[in-house]
């Protein structure tokens, strides 16, 4: 299946400002990418030199069979774009803008937006300059979405809005995957990315740390887990296990982290009489925050 | 009516335009209105220039025949000589620094050059915006003095008139397109408008001075307020080759920033 972006060593630097380096990444169609990492670590960067925007120092990138810096516009032409900084034109209302935009797009009509915007309870005959910061970023998803467009790139898109919103904007994300769309999402909150992604790349000081499906990672993220044995327990048992670290034993209390597999937990403790065990979510924001730090051994 | 980026720039414009042509047109009809009072002093009035210094006298361009007591005269010296190409000037290097640079600034490119349109056509589209409503405003010019000529018997020619203001507003697309080329070139308003208005005024001095400084003569050839101001097309009538030159001049402006915008980042 032919890739929907896909990046060779794509550099970018700004002046001597790093921006993004030796990206290569490949975002299959119709799934949704999180493209996660803290401010600052090149998403907006990225995002942008696929919409030409700005111009790499060197390297690739190929977006919808086309080259962004050749083929500009065709490419733009199949593009929903969401602006991490959106700024919108104060002085038009939302209908206004949205028409404004529609004619860039050749759209027809004005319908599939105006559609877009009930779902987000959004009032189309207010100007703009008058708008709360959620619903301006309401406005800059109903044009990111209302020409329905083969690629989504939205760049931190629920931020402002209320969880309400959010939940509908996961809604549309998810509708447009259904519809074959392929999204790919930036974002610095893990949660965001974590209720729709498929795969996950996490950028970090401009290079990409580590690009997996969401449910490989959580394999590999940290597991707290708990087990009430009837009696006391020796911890020696339980002290070198594989995969097992931060192990605590207070009466008949185990408490432990796990990555990757209970297997080697498990059947130590079945060796006891196991009153009941706990196992809390997965803790990938501690991932994250690995990752995010540069830390080696996160994987 | 939000067709394009030509139309979207006209109806964002509209309120100060009409701001500007109410302003100017008044402020046209006021300086006609002093007219008669000049003409029937006019010997007065040119005695007293005549001991003006000579810089002075270039700078509102007297020269040959020239008399206050003449419409083509008084408009020479009144409008023509500054004020009513400065007018449409400072109009037109609003318009161009705002056209690309504006709109960098305050974010919304992002949005417009994200979509499926071409820089250069965002350029283009925006220049077409500038030369619209600086020939808008030069015609509430001619229509303005045309009124003040009928109302206080300058007898000046309609042509004449039209000449001048046709002249004016070239000079005024001439720096408009210099700052729609700094800004294109540079993503900033401010030096836009900076570079722009320096060099009109720089350009209008030398200009001034090389009436005075042969060694200028040759040298003034290349700035634009020759072009514009040379011939006194309001006493004289247009002289097509200036207009030309200016035309040109705005053109190769636009040319240079069409290539450095479409070579670089769009900022945030």
């Amino acid at each position: 299946m032919e890739a929907v972006i896909r990046l060779e060593g794509l550099t970018k630097y700004y002046g001597k400002v790093r921006g993004v380096v030796d990206l290569d990444l490949e975002v299959r169609p119709g799934e949704i990418f999180g493209y996660l990492g803290p401010n600052g670590a090149g998403k907006t960067t990225t995002i942008r030199l696929l919409l030409d925007l700005i111009r790499p120092t060197r390297g690739r990138a190929e977006v919808l069979g086309l080259d962004p810096f050749v083929d500009g516009p065709a490419v733009r032409r199949q593009i929903g774009y969401l602006p991490g900084e959106l700024a919108l034109w104060n002085q038009m209302t939302g209908r206004q803008l949205l028409s404004y935009l529609s004619h860039e797009w050749e759209m027809e009509s004005l319908a599939p937006a105006e559609e877009i915007a009930e779902r987000l309870d959004l009032d189309l005959d207010r100007r703009v300059k008058d708008l709360s910061r959620g619903n301006k970023q309401k406005v800059g998803l109903v044009q990111a979405l209302m020409h329905s467009p083969r690629l989504l790139m939205l760049d931190e898109p629920t931020s402002g809005l209320d969880p309400l919103v959010q939940r509908e904007f996961y809604r549309l994300a998810r509708q447009a995957k259904e519809e074959g769309r392929t999204v790919f999402l930036s974002s610095h909150v893990l949660s965001e990315v974590e209720r729709i992604a498929d795969r996950i790349g996490i950028i970090r000081e401009g290079r990409l740390v580590v690009v997996e499906s969401l449910s490989s990672l959580k394999e590999k993220a940290l597991r707290r887990i708990e087990i009430r044995f009837s009696g006391p327990v020796p911890p020696e048992s339980f002290a070198s296990l594989p995969n097992v670290a931060d192990v605590v034993v207070e009466d008949g209390l185990l408490s432990c982290t796990v990555s990757g597999s209970v297997d080697a937990l498990i059947k130590a403790a079945a060796r006891f009489d196991v009153e009941h065990v706990v196992t809390h979510e997965a803790d990938l924001e501690e991932l994250f925050i690995r990752y995010y730090e540069g830390i080696d051994d996160a994987a | 009516m939000l067709r394009n980026v030509f139309a979207a720039t006209m109806w964002m414009r509209r309120r100060a335009v009409a701001w500007w042509a109410g302003g100017t047109f008044l402020y046209l009809l006021m300086i006609g209105s002093v007219f008669p009072t000049v003409r029937d002093n006019a010997a007065d009035f040119d005695k007293l220039m005549e001991s003006y210094p000579d810089f002075f006298k270039s700078m509102i361009g007297m020269s040959g025949d020239f008399s206050f007591g003449t419409g083509g005269g008084f408009l020479q010296a009144e409008v023509f000589s500054f004020l009513g190409p400065l007018l449409l000037l400072i109009f037109a290097v609003g318009m161009g620094a705002q056209a690309v640079a504006g709109e960098e600034e305050s974010g919304t490119l992002d949005l417009l050059l994200s979509g499926p349109i071409t820089r250069r056509s965002v350029l283009l589209q925006e220049l077409g915006a500038m030369v619209t409503l600086t020939t808008g405003l030069g015609v509430v010019m001619f229509l303005a003095l045309l009124g003040a000529g009928r109302a206080f018997n300058m007898q000046v020619a309609a042509a004449n008139l039209a000449g001048a203001t046709l002249s004016s507003v070239l000079l005024a697309l001439v720096f408009g397109s210099l700052a729609l080329a700094v800004g294109s070139a540079t993503g900033s308003r401010g030096i836009a408008i900076g570079a722009a208005s320096a060099l009109a005024l720089a350009a209008f001095l030398l200009s001034s001075l090389a009436d005075l400084v042969p060694s200028l003569g040759t040298a003034q050839k290349y700035l634009p307020w020759y072009y514009y101001g040379a011939a006194q097309p309001v006493r004289n009538g247009i002289e097509w080759a200036h207009a030309g030159a200016l035309a040109a001049m705005a053109v190769g402006l636009v040319a240079a920033g069409d290539l450095l915008f479409e070579r670089r980042d769009v900022a945030v």
